[in-house]
């Protein structure tokens, strides 16, 4: 994906996932999607929910809670698909409810803490954000966003699983 | 007021070659792939210039010429050969069957543009 | 330009795999005894052609050696080494060499060690002379193609100098006699240029040197026009004048002779330097241009007027030719004859017939929407069985673009079954059937790579020696065959060997060594024929350097089924083991049956389909180990629940009266597949589940429907196949 980023400056998607906000590159959003149940596939892991039809490719709809080992997210009227292109592959990643796009800036990004209940890789990295509340008002609360590498997250990885 | 040239090779990159490098020249290039269609096609466009390869399938370049010059409106129209034959044999040959002169390849464009302004009026 | 270069030199390549494969069939037929005068003109235009392009563009390594075998192949063309099986051979291995230079050249491999060959080559040259005549090696060391195109221009006039003047052996080369005096200071030029009566012959015109010179800063100092014959004796396509001109000092000699390149034989050219120059009669440089103009007018009018006239009608070309030409009447008959027999070709860029796959895909599928949602008079109304029809030409057209024989894939295996006899000192003879086969060209651009370890698990694995063959009662020579075959929507490609066959014990004992299985596991032959097929299994007991690095047929394997294809292997002790590709013959479109089974869709290949039944109360009944099986007139057939193949519902168990068993073909004979309902039978586009994710065992991709839900598509085999249910296999095979 060709956006225009500023070196030093970088754009997040935030969302949040049960009680935590993650976020992810906005370079690598294709689109948000409302939930629509995916087609079921066999013989895959538990998070990787089916395929769905987007825009004529079918793409892999991962549940993004099951993927981070926590249980499923119950669905509600905010849940929705971030679908991202990870390296040419597209996916789609289940979360309970897309937060805000807000851009940080590189150097105030930490690296994630090694010892975390996450598999090793999944978070990029830490920042804190100023998030507006929820009732759309001017002040802003600080808020740390885990950083998802997509890399790590990506449905393919798990070819030697399934095969 | 370019001049029309037929060149007769069975290698595509070689066609393309001729034609990138003399198109840039200002020479109007059209090819073809073998003997049989280089005969055809010289009816068809009766260009000012006749560049032919020797080793084609089908017809080959001597019979190409030789089919060529028998025709009385090809009479005076200059043939080359652009072959990578260089041998006395060969050449002898080709100027029997009539050809007015001989290249070796690999040509260098511009000697080859300069060349083709010394047989072509 | 460099971009357009770039572009010609990969077409170039793309030649070069072509008459490398020409080049190879026909040593491989001469070899096989056919050294028929076109099979061997085959081979060496096909070298030649690789040679020329290797010049044009500086691949000089490439350019000298195709240059030394095709020296070695005109004397074979010319008869004067005889096609003999050893020189076939040394052939081969020279050809084996030349594929390393064209690989080199793309910058793929490392320029090749090619002294010995060329020793070889230059042998058989030396043999002949002993047997022929002593001058054959001369042109093999006369090879100007070794200095890379330095020299451009192999028609340039061989310059007679005084102290040289025992050369020119050119009847086609102007004599050309250069009279230098090393001691003078340089002064101009002077050139005399005498063309031979014949100069105007064949397309020749000697004034265009003259002008050329002039282009030069040349004047014309004298013109001889005393040779010019009376009137009634002038051939007027003959030439009479001479020529006398100065150039100036400035002008490299060189040069001046590369004017002369073109000039008839007999023609005398004489470039010499003096100190003035010659105050030869000024009176004549009035009338010294316009005779030379006068009578190329008279001699060649033709080409001139033409010439005009057709740069004129340029921009329009072939319609107002016809008017301008008074030719263009017997022009018109043999331009048509030419249609006729001339294939034309054009070279399309892959990504371009993707696309169109793409969008004739979609057009499938918006036809498959249109008849879903029209009744069928509407349908008949709007022509629609009419378009359905176009849809599925245009379909099958841009498919055809796409095949391609196999032939290609197979095109490199001789020569690796040859280099592998000699690293591993086997005698193996490859047979190949099915060449022809066509494939679409996805298919054949994958399968290089899996057939290779095929092929080389078959030699040294498979093959034993020639001590050891001879001891068990079998031909010293191995054999290993190679075959091609389409059987409805599949290519079936095997490798079959004659060999020891698949030592079941060691591959049993190898799985639990490496933890694949445990040690009491019992598996069935089949299973654990296909145990070598288990990621990071390697029967080679030392790694050997010709199966590679211990990857093996688990990568043949993961590469198959990346093509919706599937490996099976049979193997029977002591005779030998084939390997089998089944791969679907495009990767794009499908004829199949659409099921549906607990609200979802799947897509049966029709090619599979035998028969659907709707049960009757009975005919479906229970065997031993919950496994199912259907009467069909008189024959049991094993059934398959999908829901069960898939863990859909494990529990609960439809009553088989409710729903279908769609009786499909499968390499273990036929099975009948339970599902709730059959919905439709349509073409669907198959989308590569690989696209996005990775391939699943048992399902060849994914498809979209008209109503924008997707439906996974079944790969039957593999899917009755699959090790979670071959245990429960138990009737395998009694249809078969």
């Amino acid at each position: 994906m060709s956006s225009v980023e500023n070196t030093g400056e970088r754009k997040i998607v935030t969302f949040l996932l049960g009680k935590q906000m993650f976020g992810i590159d906005m370079s690598a959003l294709i689109e948000i999607r409302e939930w629509e149940e995916p087609t079921p596939l066999p013989s895959v892991p538990a998070h990787i929910k089916g395929v769905t039809n987007l825009r004529g490719h079918v793409v892999p709809v991962v549940g993004l809670a099951e993927r981070l080992g926590w249980a499923p997210s119950v669905l509600h009227s905010r849940s929705c698909i971030l679908v991202v292109n990870i390296g040419g592959k597209h996916a789609g990643f289940l979360v309970d409810e897309v937060a805000d796009i807000v851009a940080v800036d590189e150097g105030s990004i930490q690296p994630a803490p090694s010892v975390e209940s996450f598999e090793s890789g999944v978070i990029s990295g830490l920042v804190q954000v100023g998030q507006r509340s929820s009732e759309g008002a001017e002040d802003k609360e600080q808020t740390m966003v885990s950083l998802l590498d997509l890399e790590t997250l990506s449905p393919t990885r798990h070819m030697d699983l399934a095969a | 007021m370019s001049k029309r040239i037929l060149t007769v090779d069975d290698s595509a990159s070689m066609r393309m070659l001729l034609k990138a490098s003399l198109t840039k020249q200002g020479f109007a290039i059209e090819a073809a792939e073998d003997g049989e269609h280089g005969l055809a096609r010289m009816h068809e466009l009766n260009p000012d210039l006749l560049i032919t390869d020797i080793n084609m399938p089908k017809m080959d370049g001597f019979e190409l010429i030789e089919a060529v010059r028998q025709l009385p409106q090809f009479r005076g129209t200059p043939i080359l050969v652009l072959s990578t034959e260089f041998s006395d044999e060969k050449k002898s040959r080709a100027r029997s069957a009539g050809a007015t002169g001989w290249i070796t390849k690999p040509f260098d464009p511009d000697k080859l543009g300069a060349a083709i302004r010394r047989v072509c009026p | 330009m460099s971009d357009d270069l770039d572009d010609i030199q990969a077409i170039f390549f793309e030649e070069c795999a072509e008459g490398l494969a020409t080049a190879e069939e026909g040593l491989s037929a001469m070899a096989d005894g056919d050294a028929s005068a076109d099979v061997i003109a085959g081979v060496f235009r096909a070298v030649h052609s690789i040679k020329g392009g290797a010049g044009a563009f500086g691949h000089e390594a490439l350019q000298s050696f195709s240059h030394r075998f095709e020296n070695v192949l005109d004397e074979v063309r010319g008869g004067k080494i005889p096609a003999s099986s050893d020189v076939c051979r040394t052939m081969l291995l020279a050809f084996d060499v030349l594929s390393d230079h064209v690989a080199a050249a793309q910058g793929q491999a490392d320029i090749p060690e090619d002294a010995a060959i060329l020793a070889e080559l230059e042998k058989l040259l030396d043999d002949k002379g002993a047997a022929a005549s002593s001058a054959a090696q001369a042109p093999a060391e006369a090879a100007p193609a070794d200095d890379g195109g330095t020299d451009e221009f192999g028609f340039s006039p061989v310059t007679v100098d005084l102290d040289d003047l025992d050369s020119d052996p050119f009847g086609f080369e102007p004599v050309t006699v250069a009279i230098e005096d090393l001691d003078a200071p340089a002064p101009t030029w002077t050139v005399r240029f005498a063309p031979s009566r014949e100069a105007m012959a064949n397309g020749g015109e000697p004034l265009l040197v003259i002008r050329e010179l002039e282009r030069l800063g040349a004047e014309i100092s004298a013109v001889e026009t005393d040779t010019l014959p009376p009137l009634r004796d002038l051939d007027p396509e003959g030439a009479y004048f001479a020529w006398t001109v100065s150039v100036p000092a400035s002008v490299e000699k060189t040069v001046i002779e590369e004017c002369f390149d073109f000039v008839a034989p007999d023609s005398v050219v004489e470039i010499a330097q003096e100190a003035p120059a010659p105050a030869a009669p000024a009176a004549d440089d009035g009338p010294a241009p316009d005779g030379p103009e006068a009578i190329a007018d008279t001699d060649a009018p033709a080409p001139e007027a033409e010439a005009e006239a057709e740069s004129d009608a340029e921009a329009a070309k072939d319609e107002p030719e016809a008017e301008i030409k008074p030719k263009a009447v017997e022009k018109a008959a043999p331009a048509e004859a030419k249609i006729a027999e001339v294939v034309q070709n054009i070279r399309v860029d892959v990504s371009k017939l993707d696309m169109l796959l793409n969008l004739v895909g979609e057009l499938v599928i918006r036809n498959s929407i249109l008849s879903d949602r029209l009744s069928s008079a509407d349908q008949q109304r709007v022509e629609l069985p009419e378009l359905a029809r176009l849809t599925r030409e245009i379909q099958d057209n841009v498919m055809s673009l796409r095949a391609q024989p196999i032939r290609q894939a197979f095109s490199r295996v001789p020569r690796m079954l040859r280099e592998l006899c000699v690293s591993t000192s086997k005698d193996v003879a490859l047979e190949m059937s099915g060449e022809t086969t066509e494939v679409d060209k996805s298919v054949i651009e994958k399968i290089g790579e899996p057939l290779t370890h095929m092929i080389r698990n078959a030699v040294d694995h498979g093959i034993e020696s020639a001590e050891e063959r001879v001891a068990k009662g079998k031909p010293a020579q191995g054999m290993v065959h190679l075959s091609a075959e389409q059987k409805g929507a599949r290519i079936f490609l095997r490798v079959a060997d004659d060999g020891r066959g698949i030592d079941r014990e060691r591959v049993f004992a190898k799985a639990v060594e490496k933890g694949i299985i445990s040690a009491d596991a019992t598996l069935s032959d089949d299973e654990i024929d296909n145990l070598i097929c288990a990621p990071g299994f390697s029967t080679a007991e030392t790694i050997s350097s010709i199966s590679g690095r211990g990857v093996g047929m688990d990568v043949v394997r993961s590469n198959v089924e990346a093509l919706g294809g599937r490996v099976e292997i049979s193997s029977v002790p002591g005779k030998g083991t084939t390997f089998t590709m089944v791969l679907p013959l495009t990767l794009a479109i499908l004829d199949g049956m659409v099921v549906r089974l607990a609200g979802q869709r799947y897509v049966v290949p029709l090619a599979n389909v035998v028969e659907t039944v709707q049960p009757e109360s009975d005919q479906v009944r229970p065997v031993a180990n919950s496994s199912e099986v259907i009467d069909l007139r008189g024959t049991y057939v094993p059934v398959k629940r999908l829901s069960d193949l898939f863990n859909l519902h494990p529990g609960a168990r439809d009553n088989p009266q409710d729903c279908v068993v769609i009786i499909v073909e499968t390499d273990a004979g036929h099975v009948g597949l339970m599902v709730d309902t059959i919905e439709d039978r349509r073409e669907v586009v198959i989308k590569s589940l690989d696209q996005n994710l990775y391939p699943i065992r048992g399902l060849g991709g994914a498809t979209i429907l008209g109503d924008g839900s997707i439906a996974l598509i079944l790969d039957i085999d593999a899917l009755v196949a699959s090790p979670s249910s071959s245990n429960k296999f138990a009737l395998k095979g009694i249809a078969a």
